[in-house]
């Protein structure tokens, strides 16, 4: 990098360019550099990293000239390394700007070894140990498998209890048998009732107190659990209410969409009871609820109403099975029968099939459950919706989606036109995630310190044994020889021997 | 050859790198103090919000005498209220409370609680998971249970749609209030809206198992499996001891509510 460096008439400059970092702020002192100093002129367009890169090329310029200018040399030193204290690029401080907030991974996925992979690699898990966990279909990891006597578990249900609430005595009816067929048994609000996760179920409200004849058929989406709702959903129902304010703008012709979310913790102040819900009325034209509720938390119902009639007298009537599957598609799909139209504002279409078969249409499903009755996955990875009484291949055609495997165990493009061999030959992935991850630790150093600390006598290295193996001074009597006697006695054998 | 020297003994030099001196403290200063008073970010690992179970399998991975350690823990319940664990595809028959029962850290235990006094045709279905155990003497486990107390309130509250989250932990001694209690009454702290009730917990002491309980009920003929957690079954006493009396001097645990 080509970097003009100052002179000695440029010093003052540089001085007063250190002036103006002590006392302003980092965006004016970077504006004055990049305006003033001849310096920068190189690194104009070199943003603010290059400060730091430049910064060296300056130490090593002045070093050099470190044996031909004496005052100049210093003075040069002396304003560098103020430079070098004040440059706010954080190189050398830093903790002093605004600290980066720690953004790991949600902890779910720190237990996975992949994003969206819930083991080390295909065919390496055992099925034991890729069992489904409950709720959200995610694999056992190893660690968790061996966990001691933490057997394998689900770890919520699999399905979202809907607590209907609001117009009590209102009856709300599902498909049982069949698309369009509305069979079950009637739910009297307030009830509830379990409804598989990841799928849209379309409901029929009859019996509306105060509303005698009206019938509407809204659809109820139910989101896939994710690790931030697993808690909820496996604890509390999820509430929908029908107000009354809902009813008279659906009767009135409004599509009304409500969101039922579980906020995140900065929007929890606005919840009440756990949960929120968006209602498509109340806010401002033009704004999302999904959207915003996805902003503000996680999604966990959506609820579409119109006043769409889906059993008008001489049309082709549900009872008889003729109602096709609620669908999602990109774009226009051609199908059979006589169309009822559009119910919502994606692409889930009814129709009337002619040979009263329930066909699922031809694009756009996700998993095997497509063609079934609740229509698609809410999400591309969500788990596949089971829904209820409803078995891919056994009570429904088999259906499904070629997709292509990828090395790193993620899905890859599906391969489309449907209908026609396996033809993708190459695809290209790249990972763009801006990762900030930090280095590995090379040197650990731990220091332990225990309170109350060791305090130990010191161990013996001195001892004095004194034993005695002889009974007392007695002057008569005792088991020795009595002492005047016997030194009496020695006295006289001495005396005789010298005689 | 002669050389030049200029040296700095002239005042006004001299000032000037003074000056530059105090320049690059004070700077430095400024960057320390804004050190000093930045509260760097905290990510704690675990979140009160994390799926049941999740918690307790990762301190089972972080090892240490956790792994088939069963952990006492009493379950207390309003005066006549019943508590059952689930075990099979169904719940034992419910017992007045208090119930004593042994539980391990990684699975989720769920409980039925009926008969609730003046609410005799509600049920709650609370969940219990275990994420630490505590360190008692040798063959005095009973004697120190985990109390886990099942508040009328809470219980009213959590069948009328509500989901609550307590955590139970064990007192920093340093941050213990000394003020005597019954042993009835566990004491207990409502977090804010937004707070994280396991992270005001780990200010506060160490967690010990998570209450979570909501308005959701199974299935009338038979719950799911997965609703019950594959049903771990519990060790249950059949005599709560004298732990209830002794236990209003020890002062075991307090809780940190969330709603």
């Amino acid at each position: 990098m080509g970097v003009r460096l100052p002179g000695p008439r440029q010093l003052p400059v540089l001085r007063k360019f250190v002036a103006t970092l002590a006392g302003g702020t980092t965006d004016h002192c970077r504006k004055y550099w990049l305006k003033q100093s001849p310096l920068s002129q190189s690194i104009v367009a070199l943003g603010r990293d290059s400060v730091a890169i430049a910064r060296s090329h300056i130490t090593i310029h002045n070093l050099k000239r470190a044996h031909s200018g004496g005052i100049t040399m210093k003075q040069t030193f002396l304003t560098l390394t103020i430079l070098a204290l004040a440059l706010p690029d954080g190189s050398l401080c830093p903790a002093a700007g605004p600290h980066r907030a720690y953004n790991l991974p949600p902890s779910q996925r720190l237990m996975e070894p992949g994003p969206g992979v819930g083991g080390p690699g295909p065919g390496v898990l055992s099925p034991m140990a890729t069992a489904g966990m409950g709720s959200g279909g995610r694999g056992l990891s190893p660690a968790m498998a061996m966990g001691g006597v933490c057997r394998p578990m689900a770890s919520g249900p699999a399905t979202s209890q809907i607590a209907f609430l609001g117009v009590e005595g209102g009856e709300v009816g599902w498909d049982v048998s069949g698309q369009g067929m509305f069979d079950s048994i009637p739910l009297v609000m307030p009830g509830r009732q379990n409804f598989s996760q990841g799928a849209i179920y379309r409901l029929k409200l009859t019996n509306l107190p105060d509303r005698e004849g009206v019938e509407l058929y809204p659809t109820l989406e139910v989101a896939p659990v994710t690790p931030r709702t697993d808690a909820f959903l496996a604890h509390a129902p999820i509430p929908i209410q029908f107000t009354d304010e809902d009813l008279d703008q659906v009767l009135s012709g409004n599509y009304v969409t409500k969101v039922i979310y579980l906020p995140d913790p900065e929007f929890q102040e606005l919840a009440l009871s756990n949960v929120e819900t968006l209602v498509s009325t109340r806010l401002d034209p033009g704004v999302d609820p999904i959207a915003e509720a996805d902003r503000r938390g996680s999604i966990m119902a959506i609820l579409r109403i119109g006043n769409l009639d889906l059993q008008l007298p001489g049309q082709g009537l549900a009872g008889q099975g003729q109602i096709i599957p609620a669908q999602f598609t990109e774009g226009e799909i051609p199908y059979e029968g006589q169309a009822i139209g559009p119910v919502n504002e994606g692409g889930y279409q009814g129709g009337v099939s002619t040979d009263g078969d329930s066909q699922p249409y031809g694009g756009g499903g996700y998993g095997p459950m497509a063609g079934g009755p609740q229509g698609m996955a809410t999400a591309g990875f969500a788990p596949q919706a089971i829904p209820p009484h409803m078995v891919s291949g056994m009570s429904t055609p088999q259906w499904g989606m070629p997709i292509t495997g990828t090395p790193i165990g993620l899905p890859g493009p599906p391969h489309i036109p449907l209908g026609h061999k396996a033809g993708l030959t190459k695809h290209v992935m790249r990972n763009r995630t801006r990762v900030m991850m930090p280095p590995p630790v090379h040197k650990m150093k731990i220091n332990v310190k225990q309170r109350p600390g060791m305090n130990y006598p010191s161990p013996v290295n001195h001892v004095n044994i004194s034993e005695t193996n002889r009974a007392g001074f007695r002057a008569f009597g005792g088991t020795l020889s009595p002492a005047l006697p016997t030194a009496i006695k020695k006295m006289v054998a001495r005396m005789k021997s010298h005689k | 050859m002669t050389t030049v020297r200029q040296s700095l003994s002239s005042d006004e030099v001299r000032l000037r790198v003074e000056g530059k001196l105090l320049w690059a403290v004070l700077v430095w200063l400024v960057c320390g103090a804004a050190v000093l008073a930045q509260d760097r970010p905290v990510h704690w690992l675990h979140a009160g919000a994390m799926p049941p179970g999740a918690i307790g399998r990762q301190r089972l991975m972080r090892g240490g005498p956790l792994s088939g350690f069963c952990q006492p823990v009493e379950i207390r319940a309003p005066l006549g209220a019943r508590i059952a664990p689930a075990a099979g595809s169904n719940f034992l028959e419910g017992r007045v409370g208090p119930l004593l029962v042994g539980l391990s850290v990684g699975p989720v235990y769920r409980f039925r609680v009926t008969d609730i006094p003046e609410f005799p045709g509600v049920e709650v279905f609370p969940t219990v998971e275990l994420v630490d155990r505590l360190y008692p003497p040798p063959g005095q486990r009973l004697r120190f249970p985990v109390p886990i107390e099942l508040a009328r309130e809470e219980l009213i509250a959590a069948s009328e749609g509500s989901f609550i989250t307590r955590v139970i932990y064990l007192e920093d001694p340093d941050l213990a209030p000394a003020i005597a209690r019954d042993g009835l009454q566990q004491p207990w702290v409502e977090t804010r809206p937004g707070d994280d009730p396991l992270e005001m917990a780990n200010h506060l002491g160490r967690p010990m198992a998570i209450l979570r309980m909501g308005g959701r009920v199974p299935n009338q003929n038979q719950p799911e499996a997965a609703f019950l957690y594959n049903s771990p079954l519990p060790a249950i006493y059949n005599k709560p001891p004298e732990a209830a009396k002794q236990r209003g001097q020890l002062g075991v645990s307090s809780a940190i509510e969330s709603h």
